[in-house]
């Protein structure tokens, strides 16, 4: 028998006891949360509230003799205080949702397989409206529709592509982040003044005035890099003649970029990316990596004009052999194109316009029901 | 399984065949037979059932064990098969055997489900 070592790295099995031993041992660790929580949150309540404090207080002064007088003193001033009583509550109340609910859900869990769970849970999502537009064909599951894509026409081709990432909403958080940052800084400055004035300077905090004020700095330069980056970069435009696409297929792609731009390079890439999402500790943590790129064009040391954009018109050969765009819950693929450019004397910006690949399209056989 | 490779194209039929040897019906409380697809590689896993048939054990007292018996299903269109670098996408059938006092055997047999090698007309969603 192989004893568990929880200091080494994890090899072989992803389960090291049994399944059983598993739902025993977080029941427990949950149900002692609840009561621990039920305990804590009683205890504050009757010290506060109830007849039972005097009597409550005078135990604990009793059983905390003299050996422990810090102990004691902050017992009495956790209990005393309004704040303590409140922390101590708002603690006591998380533990009992956290330990009651996620034991509610384990032992919800127990009896009823992996894959039950999910055919249930297929079936409760697969439960559709009746709607104007549904059709009678079987959608590929797994697969973005991607209806967003083809809402706009193109003017030169069939759609034109929406960009993933907006560069004015990033800026607006940007500068939401800098004005905020500066405001709560003014706030404190006002405090340390009234403070000298007042004859009661706060040295601390005075202090601490010094690095606040280069984060302030740096927030307000980032703010101002984004601007400019929002304000000179001008509209880039994408445009495709089929969506969605297939593999094997050709599409015909229009880009075009306007503004007042000096670029060093201009980049138009096809890129297929796999991206996963998982929890390390307690942190969820997301990993990229990209699977396939295709330079459609590159251009140097360009100069775009604001009355005259800079267009091209590019062939996007799909390799047949190519998989298709993919979503669930903590798995994706991805398809993209993304035009970049190194610009001066603004920054360097990069746009993604979302694509999304089908499988080859087959009729679905049907069975009668 | 019905072919050798153990290659399925998207959208066509998926036959197999199930049996449990070795194992009398008194032990035997239920019997999950499903076909899914789940994820692995470096992300949390995904899991979906695409087809799935249950037997609790009054309808066991009905079944014969011993004989093999069919899975009948038609595949989806995706997702297929996929063998990339932080994703796996695996398709397998799942035969899990619950016994008395809580025991569990489980054993799956993959399989590939690809696309279709004929060249796309067009999309389901056009």
């Amino acid at each position: 028998m192989r004893f568990p070592k929880p200091w080494t790295k994890k090899r072989g099995k992803r389960l090291l006891g049994g399944a059983l031993s598993g739902v025993v041992g977080e029941s427990v660790f949950y149900a002692s949360l609840l009561l621990f929580g039920v305990f804590a949150l009683a205890l504050m309540l009757f010290q506060r509230f109830g007849n039972a404090s005097r009597f409550v207080s005078d135990s604990i002064s009793e059983a905390v003799p003299e050996a422990f007088p810090g102990a004691a003193a902050a017992t009495g001033e956790a209990s005393a205080s309004g704040l303590g009583f409140w922390i101590v509550t708002v603690l006591s109340v998380a533990m009992i949702a956290v330990g009651g609910g996620a034991m509610l859900y384990r032992l919800l869990s127990v009896g009823a397989s992996n894959e039950r769970r999910k055919m249930f849970a297929s079936r409760a999502a697969s439960i559709e409206f009746p709607s104007a537009d549904a059709s009678d064909t079987q959608p590929l599951p797994s697969i973005p529709r991607g209806r967003g894509v083809t809402d706009s026409p193109g003017v030169r081709l069939a759609y034109r592509l929406a960009s993933g990432g907006s560069m004015a909403r990033r800026t607006i958080a940007i500068a939401a982040l800098a004005l905020l940052w500066n405001a709560a800084w003014f706030v404190l400055l006002a405090v340390v003044v009234s403070g000298f004035l007042s004859g009661h300077p706060r040295w601390v905090l005075t202090f601490l005035l010094f690095p606040f004020a280069g984060i302030g700095v740096w927030a307000f330069r980032y703010f101002l890099d984004a601007l400019r980056q929002t304000a000179g970069v001008g509209a880039t435009i994408v445009e495709i003649s089929g969506h969605p696409l297939h593999p094997g297929r050709s599409y015909d792609l229009f880009v075009a970029q306007a503004g007042r731009l000096s670029l060093r390079r201009l980049r138009v890439e096809l890129i297929c990316e796999e991206e996963t999402m998982f929890r390390q500790g307690t942190d969820v943590r997301i990993d990229r990596h990209i699977v396939l790129t295709k330079i459609l064009c590159t251009e140097r040391d360009l100069s775009i004009d604001p009355h005259r954009p800079w267009e091209q018109e590019l062939e996007i050969d799909l390799p047949a052999d190519a998989m298709h765009s993919f979503r669930s819950a903590h798995n994706a693929v991805c398809w993209r194109i993304t035009v970049s450019g190194d610009a001066r004397p603004w920054p360097s910006f990069c746009l993604n316009f979302p694509v999304f690949v089908h499988p080859p399209a087959r009729p679905q056989v049907r069975r009668p029901r | 399984m019905c072919r050798a490779d153990g290659k399925y194209e998207a959208g066509l039929p998926l036959r197999a065949y199930w049996r449990v040897g070795q194992t009398t019906i008194d032990e035997v409380v239920g019997l999950e037979v499903s076909v899914l697809w789940y994820t692995e590689g470096k992300g949390d896993e995904d899991l979906h059932v695409h087809h799935f048939v249950r037997w609790n054990d009054m309808q066991l007292q009905d079944l014969d064990l011993n004989s093999a018996h069919e899975i009948d299903c038609v595949l989806p269109l995706s997702p297929v098969s996929y063998e990339g670098t932080l994703i796996r996408i695996r398709w397998c059938v799942r035969v899990r055997l619950f016994r008395s006092a809580g025991r569990e055997c489980v054993t799956q047999q993959p399989f590939y489900l690809v696309g279709s090698l004929e060249p796309a007309e067009s999309s389901i969603y056009s």
